[in-house]
């Protein structure tokens, strides 16, 4: 099943155009949201995390519509979601932060809802520091409780707005393989800055710039030219700069790809 | 170990069923003997263990929990709601303390200016001003820093709100009561804040839909606070916090109260304007 269908979705921010107009499709596996800063990633993956609603175009996720209130409780029931800039309650543990968003996620039972808890502690690695407060941990830690609070439950649609961001090289290569796991069977959308980790993690790629999206396909299909920095749609219907940190979006729509 | 324990006593107390002597000579061999503990493991029933394994969890879950969680819960809400209760700002005891201190200050404030009637107003004034701060800082974006993950979770955002502004405003308003204790004028205009004031907390909430609620506590405050001046101004005091006001206060609240179950569904979604 095809979980998450976009088409033709604009946002506007007072006189900003966030999205103009974006269409993709994306199922099980994790597909990676590429493109430079203020191209409207976050904006996206808000809408699909149903926090923000659509000016228009069409939005679908796991079959149902997010603007209708009911399947709008049925989708958020089966999401998992890491904000850009995840808030904590600092002072809360991480056990009880976790069992807080797990209260959030309808988990009323305590028994059964700290096993879940105790569970993504453990599946995030960070069993040995449930106790300590959230505002002892280091940055990496803390993006580690974020994505834990985020498979609460065990979403059928995940969502990770730039869950490497921050991360050391070592925490980022452990990182990969903690959402290779979570994507299996799942649908997975996360947003990244690295171009390595959409090469190591996404089989799907989604580049988006200006608010359109302007690249939809493998990694494999953007190839890449002398430097191995820039590189070209297969089809030639964009030019992407990848480089370590950022994405540039050199050319939209280049016709006879020249090189750069 | 010389002796161990015999399979009956052993069965008795695995089960629950042995006399609390045996049950005590039994424990006291046990922490020393490994091999009796090996025989006492399988003969726990599964439930019996499920049971204690959930009351260790329970205590242990309880005496960890934070002074204002264990009070809420003491007082008869549900754990799972005293836990997203507990993390208001607006109902932390720092918090609660400013406004008892302030209505205090302004009932000492109105007795000492009392005569020529200027005290007595600045009172009115103040007092329905402090549940309005309070539910600015209920929820929100400026109040949870959990707000994002609270917008995706399926827990109902409208009853969090609800949850939250209702107790912030029954602590203040109480808290503001013990206040105009001290007001030396015990008459009618002691109680004359009480219906602009929750008049006032219903509005923040019914703007709320449409901004945050810091704007809509800011716009309502700012609001009330001009037809204060201006009916000041007029020397038409009597308007506002005498019987006329009081009914406007009671049409303001109905009207926000209709207007927030209109619209409620767009608490679902983030209320700011821009991102």
């Amino acid at each position: 099943m095809t979980a998450v269908r976009v088409q033709d979705v604009t946002k506007s921010f007072g006189r900003t155009r966030a999205l103009q107009g974006v269409t993709f499709s994306a199922g099980v596996g994790v597909t990676g949201l590429l493109g430079p800063n203020g191209a409207g990633k976050t904006t996206l993956l808000r809408m699909l995390a149903t926090v923000l609603a659509p000016d228009s175009g069409s939005l679908q996720l796991l079959g149902r519509n997010p603007q209708d209130a009911d399947d709008r409780l049925a989708i958020r029931r089966r999401l998992g979601y890491l904000p850009q800039e995840p808030g904590f309650h600092r002072g809360f543990s991480v056990f009880d932060f976790i069992d807080y968003v797990a209260i959030l996620k309808e988990l009323t039972d305590r028994q059964a809802r700290h096993q879940e808890v105790r569970r993504v502690i453990d599946a995030v690695g960070l069993s040995d520091v449930a106790g300590r407060r959230i505002r002892a941990l280091s940055g990496g830690m803390r993006r580690r409780v974020g994505v834990a609070q985020a498979i609460l439950g065990e979403p059928e649609l995940v969502i990770l707005d730039e869950p490497t961001a921050g991360l050391d090289p070592e925490q980022r290569l452990r990182f990969r393989d903690l959402v290779s796991r979570i994507g299996e069977g799942r649908t997975v959308l996360l947003s990244t800055h690295m171009t390595e980790d959409v090469a190591a993690l996404c089989p799907r790629v989604v580049v988006v710039d200006g608010g359109r999206t302007v690249f939809d396909g493998t990694p494999s299909a953007l190839t890449g030219t002398a430097d191995g920095r820039v590189w070209l749609a297969a089809d030639r219907s964009a030019l992407v700069a990848l480089s370590l940190g950022s994405v540039q979006v050199l050319r939209r729509g280049a016709s006879n790809g020249s090189s750069v | 170990m010389s002796w161990h324990i015999d399979s009956e006593t052993l069965q008795r107390y695995a089960t629950g069923t042995a006399t609390s002597a045996t049950a005590a000579s039994a424990e006291a061999h046990l922490t020393g003997c490994a091999e009796c503990r090996a025989l006492l493991a399988p003969a726990v029933p599964a439930p019996r263990l499920d049971a204690i394994w959930a009351e260790v969890d329970r205590q242990v879950d309880l005496s960890s929990r934070p002074l204002a969680e264990r009070l809420l819960t003491r007082a008869g809400v549900r754990e799972d709601t005293a836990r997203l209760l507990a993390v208001t700002p607006s109902l932390r005891g720092a918090w609660l303390t400013s406004i008892l201190l302030a209505a205090v200050l302004a009932a000492l404030a109105a007795n000492v200016t009392d005569g020529t009637g200027r005290g007595m107003a600045i009172f009115l004034t103040l007092a329905p001003l402090l549940p309005v701060a309070g539910v600015a800082l209920s929820y929100g974006p400026a109040a949870d820093p959990a707000y994002e993950l609270t917008l995706a979770a399926p827990y109902s955002v409208l009853r969090l709100v609800l949850l939250r502004s209702i107790a912030v405003v029954t602590c203040t308003v109480a808290l503001t009561a013990i206040g105009a204790l001290a007001l030396a004028d015990n008459g009618w205009q002691a109680v004359a804040w009480l219906l602009p004031a929750l008049a006032l907390s219903a509005a923040t909430l019914a703007l709320s839909v449409r901004t945050t609620p810091t704007w809509a506590s800011a716009a309502v405050g700012t609001a009330w606070l001009c037809i204060v001046l201006v009916s000041r101004g007029s020397s038409q005091d009597e308007l506002v916090f005498g019987p006329p006001g009081q009914v406007a206060a009671l049409l303001l609240l109905a009207g926000a109260v209709l207007a927030l179950l209109h619209f409620r569904s767009r608490f679902s979604y983030d209320t700011r304007r821009s991102s």
